[in-house]
């Protein structure tokens, strides 16, 4: 099915302050609507190895799916990006253990695709309002969720890094599902945990909210305020902007013959 | 792994290793670590676990838990610091948890057979935990003075990260809050303009006293304290 909607695509990611590598990865084809982040872990080596075949390998399954249930084509990529690690991690021993969050959106017609595993996030920023459209998959997510632990708690969790579930780890991946009806102006911000951990929701918005006009510019600022607090871990994010809707030739209604003076007026208010 | 160490007066009372179960601190016979002293409850306190975490709660004890000098029913610990039970100091050592050097990991978990939570696939051992404090970044401290235009005698806070200036969609700036100061960048429209100067795109730190003009505002940035 055709984009209803022109997206405006930003990228940014960054080493961080912290670590000696960047073991994320990011992929995006605006045309085809297609937007996916990975924050790759490991035992021994193939944590950035385990996030780009993720995100390269979901966005080549779902260029190939564009006539497939968005949900079906969904459950069928992360299938396959779960694959295309655990057969590579057989390939080689010091590639074992390798795993990745990965979180995507893909735009069809007039609505768009939420998948996810792990703690990487996707927000829908809407009309000065922003949503968190995802749950991680964590340890401290499920204590919160159980009412073990409070949110203040949560963040001071020495265990806040513990993912439940990623792609790599177990033959069976589920991804968490959404879909959700796009309007124009619509902003989704994707990040990995090395923004949303350092950066609270309160400050995502503000940054929203006063940058949202230059996606570039918020980008980048998004990731100067994870550095600016501490820069910890490896910092991923993603805008998409739906702008104006493109309505293809094909479905464009005709022209309604003209209608004159008042009678036609009247005619045209009661169908004709 | 984590660890109490329990003082009275200076004296080294012995320590006790936090494994995978709950401990109750207290007067009675048979609570895991026993504090002999009247006025320590029955059952004065537990240390709760979950995961890498541990939870120090009050059992309604009469006399209180205090954790650095501050009453607490409630608290999740971190390394160093120093129960008070009447006296009694349990110091919390966790030597795992300030290990960062190489930033926060993030690692796998999978749920045991019996709920518990077990290390899976990436080494999730031998992974060094965040320090669990939360961050805590000194920024600096200033207020724009409105010069000219709409908030012209008025005065604009700088206590969000970003702070919008100028007019929304047509010439507009915004102002950074950053731990080396207050940084200025255009976001639409023409450039701003600091003490008379066009400024390059991308974020400029701005001196004590610099005039902003940007989208018929003009302001000017008077620090109140600077780290």
């Amino acid at each position: 099915m055709l984009l209803r909607y022109e997206l405006e695509v930003t990228t940014r990611t960054d080493i961080g302050r912290v670590r000696k590598f960047n073991e994320d990865s990011l992929a995006a084809d605006a045309g085809r609507g297609f937007v996916a982040l990975a924050d790759g872990m490991a035992a021994a080596k193939g944590a950035d190895l385990a996030a780009s075949l993720a995100t390269q390998t979901l966005i080549s399954q779902l260029a190939t799916a564009q006539h497939i249930a968005p949900r079906a084509a969904a459950h069928a990529a992360f299938a396959a990006a779960n694959r295309a690690i655990r057969d590579r991690a057989r390939t080689d021993p010091s590639l074992a253990g390798m795993g990745t969050t990965l979180a995507a959106a893909w735009y069809r017609g007039d609505r768009v695709c939420i998948a996810h595993v792990g703690d990487s996030r996707v927000y829908r920023w809407r009309s000065g309002r922003l949503e968190r459209l995802t749950t991680d998959h964590s340890f401290v997510q499920a204590q919160l969720a159980a009412g073990q632990m409070t949110s203040d708690e949560a963040r001071q969790s020495k265990s806040r890094h513990l993912v439940t579930r990623v792609l790599g780890a177990e033959e069976q991946v589920a991804p968490d599902l959404g879909e959700h009806e796009v309007l124009a102006g619509d902003l989704l911000l994707l990040c990995t945990d090395g923004l949303h951990d350092l950066v609270d929701d309160a400050d995502l918005a503000n940054a929203l909210e006063v940058l949202e006009p230059n996606l570039e510019l918020a980008a980048s600022t998004l990731v100067a305020m994870a550095n600016d607090r501490g820069g910890r871990d490896n910092i991923s994010v993603i805008l998409v902007r739906a702008k104006r809707r493109i309505v293809p030739e094909s479905e464009k209604a005709p022209e309604p013959p003209p209608q004159h003076g008042l009678f036609g007026w009247l005619k045209s208010k009661m169908g004709g | 792994m984590a660890k109490l160490m329990v003082t009275r007066s200076g004296t080294n009372l012995g320590s006790w290793f936090i494994e995978d179960k709950r401990l109750v601190i207290g007067r009675a016979e048979g609570v895991d670590i026993r504090l002999e002293d009247a006025a320590v409850s029955k059952q004065h306190a537990s240390i709760e676990v979950m995961g890498a975490d541990h939870i120090l709660l009050d059992l309604e004890s009469s006399n209180g838990t205090f954790v650095n000098g501050t009453r607490v029913m409630r608290h999740l610990l971190r390394h160093g610091d120093a129960i008070d039970i009447l006296g009694f100091e349990l110091k919390y050592v966790d030597h795992k948890s300030v290990v960062v050097a190489d930033g926060d990991r993030t690692m796998i978990f999978t749920r045991g057979a019996e709920g518990g939570l077990t290390p899976a696939g990436a080494g999730a051992g031998k992974a060094p935990l965040a320090n669990a404090r939360t961050v805590e970044v000194e920024l600096p401290v200033a207020v724009l003075r409105g010069v000219a235009g709409p908030r012209a005698g008025g005065t604009i806070a700088l206590d969000r990260p970003l702070t919008a200036l100028g007019e929304r969609g047509r010439d507009a700036a915004a102002v950074f809050r950053r731990p080396d100061g207050f940084a200025l960048a255009r976001v639409t429209g023409k450039p701003p303009k600091v003490d008379g100067k066009a400024i390059p795109d991308g974020w400029q730190i701005l001196r004590d006293g610099a005039v902003i003009e940007v989208g018929g505002e003009k302001v000017e940035l008077a620090y109140i304290a600077k780290h």
